[in-house]
């Protein structure tokens, strides 16, 4: 009549004929079998044992620091400091901020370096460091400092940090017109949702359209991540240029570019063109959509085999449809070949 | 579950007493905890009805005059006005009789006490339906859920829809057997309308549970079984015209306009924007969202053994009805196989599982975290209650006879020991605090999960702030409202001298609260001020929290912007 091995309480049920006389304890397991359910008291035991374990392996700030004091104490130019995981970043600047610039926070690869510092936490390592042992390691409580060497970098020039000796101009109705390089007042407003700020010292290109200016800032990009790179928003189908003069030309160039976030993310906005010439021939360009994210493309910059070769680097940077074409780009002169690795 | 047992004075006894311990908790943690963003906007819509309230107390005829009540009841008028009307009674007490010890207090009495009452009803419902040892430990169990006792403290809705949807599904479970409590549903459903709206899913789960009861008293009459339940739906009577007629009645703003203010009220619901919420390491800000995000989270910020327990009562509930459904021949009725003509299982069941299941739909907004999902928590705790019992009675299998009673005894200190720790270290960061299926807070934060919202935990800096800043300078709030802060100060826990700045750039020290999204914040600041170093990273198990910024710019030369 029934199922072979039926529950207690319907077991109950059939056999007083109502489950209303079931009173607490006859519809018990045997006791062997009880002792299932005492895993349950063992296993609170052990989130509260867990809890406790995780607490007492939280580094203390006095461990960050000194870390952060043997790297400013070795630290050279062009190291690199990191931490992992990323979400302690905030930390790593608190106790090691003075030593990173805004470049350095914003980087978009580590071509720039010739060391990579890393504070790390949790076993947790940086996604971009290289694949294989640190050259050196420390550890401070619960602290690793780990530090690899990255071989002679290959920038020989790196565009945004030097955009302010660049000429800025903007075609406007055919003619060429200069942005001249201001010193403003400070920016008002910040907060979600407003983008990039723009700094005190910019080249302003029209003044009725305020966000047509060129000038180094960090942006957020798709992956919410800050970019150092200069902000070029378009004006439309004719170009704004910046021009660097007689600058190395080395043998190829790493050009990055994307848009801020919140006018990205919604894959709405137009397509924005960014041209790279070099003596007024193009050697590249990147059509930039919305959903690409922080792009990349690598040109080569010479034709003739002397490397000290100079020249002049413009990019120019156009929309169709320039609404909320935040576009910001970074971009580096580099030697050596574009597929050999450092790593 | 068994039928209901009678209770005694003794069991509202104890109900009240957790009432009362806990909202004596409550108050004594409550100043630790900064006004999060939506508190200060029903503060502000408190102290607009207050002038209604005042203008009604005192005869004044404008009271009833269109303009006035559309000027006052405007304000946040998204939200029904059941509990606003009630922090307005306290502030406007507190404004006469300075009867509690912080101004923020005045504004979040009602909330807390709502959760109070929530403990005793879950004790009652628990020790009716269950019995008391269970509804004890249920009631214990939701009060010591870490993101529970954060929202437990706040002037909002979520804690009072979470009673309001807990009383009416407790006086629907009464109706069912007795015509004094059908009268009373309505009323109640009524006060849970002009609660919160996530109210308006509680007729679709009586219905539902309706039809199986009506269908299986229906087949226990075919087999010649006796009568247990009227199968008219007297409450969905009640329901139908008591309910709205109290949601209206108590709601000024729909006394003009009525229908064109009702839509709009649904229609701000049914399309609400969308905010930012962090995911495993995704920001989602616009649909589809990730069915799995109630689910998940729950896993995440409810005690282990807690869910543990739940899901074991769960199972053990489940057993009679999924016995009889899956047998090969069935000698007696469902309603006798569960013993429970009220199909009380499945009432819980469905109040349990409807406010998750609407979350996981892919256009429902998840910004709200948890807390749009905390009217399912008292029947997670009343299953965990029934795990409870189980655990209680193998653990007195095991002991000697003379020992058996300190059984549950044993099991309450143990089974409740995670989610006490839990609760107490989550405090006052318990929108940052994750368990242990997430590997608690760092773990979370290698997850890549939301590390808070609302800009509460303002109220943790209040003391580097005045340690810091001198008299007269100024700070940017990032998440934190204007409300929020100037009530630090009102609460004198932030020097009065201490501004708000509406700038980054002219402001002396910058904020950024760390959610994922409020990175462009971090980039904004260190683009003003040319440096990435903040000056004070707050942090809570070594995950940072809030970073502080001082503009590196002289004193007295940062007033003027572009």
């Amino acid at each position: 009549m029934l199922d072979e091995s039926p529950p207690t309480e319907y077991a109950c049920a059939v056999v007083t004929g109502s489950s209303d006389k079931c009173e607490r304890g006859q519809n018990d397991s045997p006791p062997r079998r009880s002792v299932y359910w005492l895993l349950i008291l063992a296993f609170a035991l052990v989130e509260v044992i867990a809890h406790a374990v995780t607490r007492s392996r939280v580094p203390t700030i006095e461990q960050w620091r000194d870390a952060a004091a043997h790297v400013r104490a070795n630290r050279r130019e062009r190291d690199a400091i990191k931490v992992a995981p990323a979400w302690a970043d905030p930390i790593l600047r608190w106790v090691l901020g003075d030593r990173i610039s805004l470049a350095d926070a914003g980087a978009s690869d580590l071509d720039a370096y010739q060391r990579l510092w890393t504070l790390a936490i949790r076993g947790a390592r940086p996604a971009d460091a290289p694949r294989r042992e640190p050259d050196f390691s420390r550890r401070y409580g619960r602290v690793e400092l780990l530090r690899w060497d990255l071989g002679q970098s290959e920038v020989l020039y790196d565009l945004v940090k030097e955009v302010k000796s660049a000429e800025v101009t903007m075609v406007r109705r055919g003619s060429r017109e200069v942005c001249p390089l201001l010193s403003l007042l400070p920016a008002s407003g910040g907060g979600l949702g407003q983008g990039v700020l723009p700094p005190r010292e910019l080249f302003a290109c029209d003044s009725p359209r305020p966000w047509l200016w060129v000038a180094p800032v960090v942006m957020e990009n798709m992956s919410l991540e800050p970019r150092y790179c200069v902000w070029q928003h378009p004006a439309g189908k004719e170009p704004i240029r910046v021009s660097y003069r007689d600058v190395p030309l080395g043998e190829w160039m790493r050009f990055y570019g994307g848009l801020y976030y919140e006018h990205e993310r919604d894959l709405k906005g137009g397509p924005v063109k960014a041209v790279i010439r070099i003596d007024g021939k193009q050697i590249a360009e990147m059509i930039h959509r919305d959903g690409d994210g922080w792009k990349a493309l690598s040109a080569p910059t010479r034709e003739s085999t002397d490397p000290r070769k100079r020249g002049e680097i413009t990019i120019e940077v156009t929309a169709p449809r320039p609404h909320e074409r935040s576009f910001c780009w970074a971009a580096s002169v580099r030697r050596g070949s574009q597929t050999r690795g450092r790593r | 579950m068994r039928r209901d047992r009678e209770l005694t004075i003794r069991d509202h006894a104890v109900g009240a007493a957790l009432m009362l311990i806990y909202l004596a908790l409550l108050i004594a943690t409550a100043p630790d905890l900064g006004m999060s963003r939506d508190e200060s906007f029903y503060a502000i819509a408190a102290e607009s009805y207050a002038e209604w309230f005042d203008a009604l107390v005192c005869g004044r005829d404008e009271a009833f005059y269109k303009e006035f009540i559309d000027r006052v009841w405007r304000v946040n008028h998204e939200h029904p006005p059941l509990f606003k009307s009630l922090f307005s009674f306290s502030y406007l007490a507190h404004r006469a009789w300075g009867v509690f010890s912080h101004d923020s207090l005045s504004y979040r009495f009602f909330g807390m006490l709502s959760a109070g009452l929530l403990l005793w009803l879950i004790y009652i419902f628990g020790a009716r339906s269950i019995g008391r040892s269970a509804g004890l430990f249920a009631s214990l169990g939701f009060a010591l859920m870490p993101r529970l006792f954060y929202h437990a403290h706040l002037a909002a809705f979520d804690v009072p829809i979470a009673l309001m949807t807990t009383l009416v599904i407790y006086a629907y479970w009464r109706a069912l057997t007795s015509l004094a409590w059908t009268l009373l549903l309505g009323v109640i459903f009524g006060m849970a309308l002009a609660t919160k709206h996530n109210s308006w899913v509680l007729p679709a789960i009586f219905a539902i549970h309706f039809s199986w009861v009506t269908v299986v008293e229906l087949r226990a009459r075919k087999n010649g079984e006796g009568k247990s339940l009227g199968l008219v739906p007297y409450w969905l009577i009640s329901m139908l015209f008591i309910g709205p007629a109290i949601f209206i009645g108590s709601w000024p703003w729909l006394w003009t306009d009525t229908w064109p203010r009702i839509v709009e009220y649904v229609a701000f619901h049914a399309h609400h924007v969308y905010y930012n919420m962090a995911y495993f390491g995704v920001n989602y800000f616009r649909p589809p969202f990730p069915i799995s995000y109630p689910w998940v989270m729950t896993l995440f910020t409810v005690p282990l053994a807690t869910l543990m327990l739940c899901v074991a009562g769960l199972a053990l509930k489940l057993r009679p009805l999924l016995s009889y459904l899956f047998a090969r021949k069935r000698a007696f009725s469902v309603r006798d196989a569960t013993g429970d003509p009220r199909q009380t299982t499945l009432l819980f069941i469905g109040s349990m599982l409807a406010p998750l299941v609407l979350i996981a739909l892919p256009s429902t907004p998840i910004f709200g975290g948890t807390k749009h999902w905390l009217t399912a928590y008292p029947f997670v705790a009343l299953f965990a209650g029934v795990g409870f019992d189980r655990v209680s009675e193998a653990l007195a299998n095991r002991l000697p006879k003379k020992n058996a009673l300190a059984a549950p005894l044993i099991c309450l200190a143990l089974l409740l020991a995670p989610a006490v720790v839990e609760t107490e270290h989550s405090h006052p960061f318990a929108l940052s605090h994750y368990g242990f299926a997430a590997g608690f807070v760092p773990g979370s934060a290698d997850l890549g999960m939301n590390r808070q919202y609302w800009g509460y935990t303002t109220g943790s800096l209040v003391d580097f702030f005045n340690r810091r800043l001198h008299p007269g300078e100024s700070v940017w709030l990032c998440d934190t409202t204007y409300k929020a802060w100037q009530m630090l100060s009102r609460d004198g826990r932030l020097k009065h001298t201490i501004r708000a700045a509406p700038d980054i750039a002219t402001a002396d020290y910058a904020m950024v609260h760390h959610e994922q999204h409020f990175a462009e914040v971090d980039f904004q600041i260190w683009t003003v001020y040319g440096t990435v170093q903040p000056v004070y990273v707050l942090t809570y198990d070594g995950v940072p929290i809030i970073s502080v910024y001082e503009n590196p710019k002289p004193r007295g030369r940062r007033s003027k912007t572009r």
